[in-house]
């Protein structure tokens, strides 16, 4: 069965073109605009997903915001989660990785690489 | 009394027409709108199916578009190059190219505009075409916003020569001040190796204007240097400017080379600790947090006991709790007054440090 | 009959000084908006233009603090600092200041956002009451000041000199910035560091926008016709009025809701007055008077764009109304020494006149014209040409220069994109003249005699929460 994937990014185009790659590479995606939205989702959720490709400026909830709620969440611990920034100044990039990202990918960004760094963590 | 009329008459006239104008306006762009929503859902399917066939065939495709498409295309475009990079940026540069994009931002160049010239500037860096420096000396010199764009283009871009002749065009005038893009492009040329910013200050750093000085020294902050220290000769000058941001900057800038002894030994501590202004002292306390040393560590301890002003001395004592010394300014010998006390207290008890910010700003 | 006559012929004087004061003010407010398009014109491209890189991505991008004054905003202000937390820009803070609320506004704060008190007193001098304590998140940049009540200014100079950021941005708690307005109005200053030391950015009408988890979903119309007059009002003078002055570098205000100030330059001047009610354009007129000589800009950027609840009934608009006259002329009047003097420049010499003559006096002077001459004309001591000529002064014109801030609007930056809004706009355009202009200039005239008499008193606006 498809792995599962939640993109969060409110970047219409970005969104859809990773939504697509994803997709393409036999995930089964969901992609949302919002982070508050986001975190319902992932707070609520039946079924969870595999993993989770973050946005870090986003409105409602900021990535930050969702990935230490996230931590300290005892479902949600272990869930993988690419975050995919325009952000990435290193002390962003340090702040990522300290609230727990799995991985840290900075745009300009190749879709396709984001993808594979994404099957390293959920495959 | 007739006067009178007409200019009333006139009046509701040129009333009526603009009320009249705004409206179909909006009605004719509102349209517009409506026919490019209309055309985006399907034009990014079919950019993405095209996207990963072994021949997209762009200009067939291209071919077929209507002119409304070719602009939600182009829109589109714009916002991908930005963000992308790889396998799926390369197609759709191809794609941009298909459309005519480079060819036209390439004649851009050509208008008399600065926004013409800007506009074109901006796609050829987008698709990273690599356009004859002669060229861009040629048509982008005139103003200080073309010649920050054309040295982008030559960043991201440019030959062998880029960082050289990027620099060159941003130096140009040595009185302009950069733009923030300015400077961030000032940056990727030199951030590896800074060898083009050290040449041009080490030649004309003392006829520059001050502010240009300023920035310069805020860059070279943050880019690595690995020439010979002889390239910095100019630099320890500065220390003793007469303009304290001159001086507070020049720290900065010694603070990222001051891995290096031969550098090191050129900052007088003392000094520096010394400068009247709280401005310099501040950027003086940064070095030392970042040297680290136990030196830089006991500078730091005797700024938190004998600044005077508030300001720096909190800056003193974030930076030596950074560097884990804060501890020690408490237990010492002797009774911190009152003021040392509550900047300490202070220190000691903030849950979050604020991020230091770009230097070149306060 | 000689009183007869004498009656008339003062009435008829009278009338031409009305008809010509007119002209003054709605001739002045055609020119500023005949350079408003100029700019526009020759701007909106440049505008539009983003350069080939990622300012989130600079070390170069300066540190902004979000200030936010809070007094009594239990409802709203977990809602904002939301909204604020989501703004795209890649480095800024939030400081919040409690200016003493009776409210739980800053229990709500805490409550929502896990802070903790810092447990030392701030080692900084701090140029307002006494700060009660500091609040901090250890996860995200907010703080927040709790200090004893002392206005709006007092509030605004905690944050102010609180702050290490080399800039800091004050908003209304009231308001909601679009995510994009921090970073579009600091534009000035990453175009142009050295030089810049303030910018405002445009303020629009929330009222009948929808708006959900801090954000303008949809722009709209409200059903409440004195908002909707309001919004043409706001294009008028953030559209024209603002773009225009701002081009001939005459910018008086910025407005409180959404302003970015370089921090040390604010310090230097001392900060805001806590000795006038519109402290947000009395801090301008001192910048301007501090840094005469020097080489700075302020300016208007219209396309960043804050939303903010207007008054929806008349006496909270009144209020609301008066207090800012009042403000306007107290400012005019600290700083009237400014007013003519070739030592400001384009201050000194168009803008100040400009506010003095125009928006001051003009709307006095309005009031009593609107009633004066009609009168005249239905005693039969006017002609029909010369009223036709006054109405097409006032009410023309007047129409004229609203019609022309929506055309600024559908040109350009397009909030409201549905074509049956800018036919209400140009309709209330057109009603706004009677009964609201007369009774804005009552407002005035309240105003001033209030002032003159050296009475206080002007409500608090009762505010219900966005989502509500």
């Amino acid at each position: 069965m498809a792995e599962r994937v939640l993109v969060c990014e409110d970047d219409e185009h970005v969104r859809e073109l990773l939504a697509y790659r994803l997709e393409t590479d036999g995930y089964d995606v969901v992609a949302i605009d919002d982070g508050e939205d986001c975190w319902e989702r992932l707070e609520g959720a039946d079924e969870l997903p595999d993993g989770l490709v973050l946005d870090l400026m986003l409105p409602g909830l900021d990535g930050f915001g969702i990935l230490s709620r996230l931590r300290d969440h005892d479902d949600l611990e272990e869930l993988p989660v690419v975050m995919v920034t325009g952000r990435g100044l290193e002390r962003d990039v340090v702040r990522g990785f300290e609230l727990g990202a799995d991985d840290y990918v900075t745009k300009p960004f190749s879709p396709s690489e984001v993808s594979a760094r994404l099957g390293r963590l959920v495959r | 009394m007739n006067a009178l009329g007409s200019a009333f008459v006139a009046i509701v006239a040129a009333t009526a027409v603009v009320g009249a104008l705004a409206l179909v306006v909006s009605i004719l762009l509102a349209r517009f709108d409506r026919r490019r929503e209309r055309a985006r859902p399907r034009l990014v399917e079919e950019l993405f199916a095209r996207l990963d066939r072994p021949d997209p065939n762009w200009s067939g495709w291209v071919g077929e578009l209507s002119l409304t498409e070719r602009f939600v295309l182009r829109r589109l475009l714009a916002r991908y190059l930005r963000q992308l990079r790889g396998r799926e940026r390369d197609r759709l540069v191809d794609l941009a190219e298909a459309l005519g994009v480079g060819d036209r931002a390439v004649d851009l160049l050509a208008s008399r505009t600065v926004t013409s010239r800007l506009r074109g500037l901006i796609w050829l860096t987008l698709l990273e075409r690599d356009v004859p420096t002669e060229r861009l000396r040629e048509r982008c010199t005139d103003h200080p916003a073309t010649r920050a764009g054309a040295a982008r283009l030559l960043s991201v871009a440019g030959g062998p020569d880029a960082a050289r002749d990027g620099t060159s065009l941003l130096l140009w005038s040595g009185e302009e001040r950069l733009s923030v893009f300015g400077l961030d492009t000032l940056y990727r040329l030199n951030r590896r190796d800074a060898t083009p910013l050290l040449a041009h200050a080490d030649a004309e750093a003392t006829w520059w204007s001050e502010g240009l000085v300023v920035q310069t020294l805020t860059v070279l902050a943050h880019c690595q240097a690995t020439e010979r220290t002889d390239r910095f000769a100019w630099l320890p000058a500065l220390l003793d400017h007469d303009s304290p941001q001159v001086r507070a900057t020049a720290l900065s800038a010694f603070a990222r080379q001051g891995w290096r002894r031969e550098l090191r030994e050129r900052v007088d501590a003392e000094r520096a600790l010394a400068d009247p202004e709280p401005a310099v002292r501040t950027a003086a306390y940064e070095l030392f947090g970042k040297w680290g040393d136990g030196e830089s560590v006991d500078w730091l301890r005797y700024g938190v006991y004998n600044d005077p002003d508030d300001r720096a001395r909190l800056a003193a004592a974030r930076t030596l709790r950074r560097v884990g010394g804060l501890e020690s300014v408490t237990d010492g010998t002797g009774q911190p007054d009152e003021a040392v006390a509550r900047t300490v207290a202070w220190a000691g008890a903030e849950r979050r440090t604020p991020r230091r910010v770009a230097t070149g700003w306060t | 009959m000689d009183v007869a006559a004498g009656v008339s012929t003062a009435l008829w004087l009278a009338s031409w000084f009305f008809v010509l004061y007119f002209a003054l003010v709605n001739g002045s407010y055609l020119l500023i908006h005949l350079v408003s398009i100029a700019v526009l014109a020759g701007n909106v491209r440049d505008w539009l233009i983003e350069p080939a890189y990622e300012p989130h991505n600079s070390p170069f991008l300066p540190g902004i603090s979000v200030v936010v004054p809070a007094y009594n905003e239990e409802v709203t202000i977990v809602e904002t600092v939301r909204s604020l937390r989501n703004l795209e820009y890649g480095n800024y803070d939030l400081v919040v200041v409690n200016d003493g609320s009776t409210d739980a506004t800053l229990d709500v704060l805490v409550e929502s956002f896990d802070l903790e008190p810092i447990e030392a007193p701030v080692p900084v001098d701090l140029p307002c009451e006494e700060v009660r304590g500091v609040y901090q998140s250890p996860r995200i940049d907010l703080v927040v000041i709790d200090k004893e009540n002392g206005g709006k200014a007092d509030a605004l100079n905690a944050g102010v000199f609180f702050t290490d950021q080399p800039l800091f941005c004050a908003v209304d708690a009231d308001t909601v910035i679009e995510r994009g307005a921090l970073l579009e109005v600091a534009e000035p200053f990453l175009r142009d560091p050295d030089r810049t030391i303030a910018t405002g950015g445009a303020v629009r009408v929330a009222n009948g926008c929808s708006i959900g988890r801090g954000v303008v979903r949809e722009v709209g119309l409200s059903r409440n016709r004195l908002a909707n007059l309001q919004v043409v009002e706001y294009l008028r003078a953030f559209l024209s009025g603002r773009i225009g002055l701002s081009g001939i570098g005459g910018l008086l205000i910025i407005s409180g809701a959404f302003g970015l100030f370089r921090t040390s330059a604010v310090r230097e001047v001392g900060g805001y007055s806590t000795d006038t009610i519109t402290e947000d354009m009395e801090l301008i007129v001192r910048l301007h008077r501090e840094f005469a000589g020097e080489d700075y800009r302020i300016e208007f950027v219209p396309y960043p764009v804050v939303w903010t609840e207007v008054p929806a009934s008349r006496a909270v608009l009144a209020r609301q109304r008066g207090r800012w006259f009042r403000g306007m002329v107290e400012t005019l009047w600290i700083h009237r020494r400014m007013i003519g003097n070739p030592n400001y420049g384009v201050i000194g010499l168009v803008a100040l006149p400009f506010f003095l003559l125009v928006e001051t006096i003009g709307p006095l002077i309005e009031g009593v014209g609107y009633l004066l001459v009609p009168i005249a004309f239905l005693l039969g001591i006017l002609n029909a040409p010369f009223f036709l000529l006054f109405l097409g002064i006032a009410v023309g014109i007047g129409t004229l220069l609203s019609w022309l801030s929506v055309l600024n609007e559908v040109v350009s930056f397009r909030r409201y994109r549905n074509p049956r809004d800018i036919a209400r706009l140009l309709g209330y355009g057109l009603v706004e003249h009677v009964p609201y202009r007369q009774w804005k200039s009552w407002i005035a005239w309240v105003a001033v005699v209030r002032y003159l008499r050296g009475e206080g008193g002007w409500g608090e606006m009762i505010r219900v929460g966005f989502d509500q």
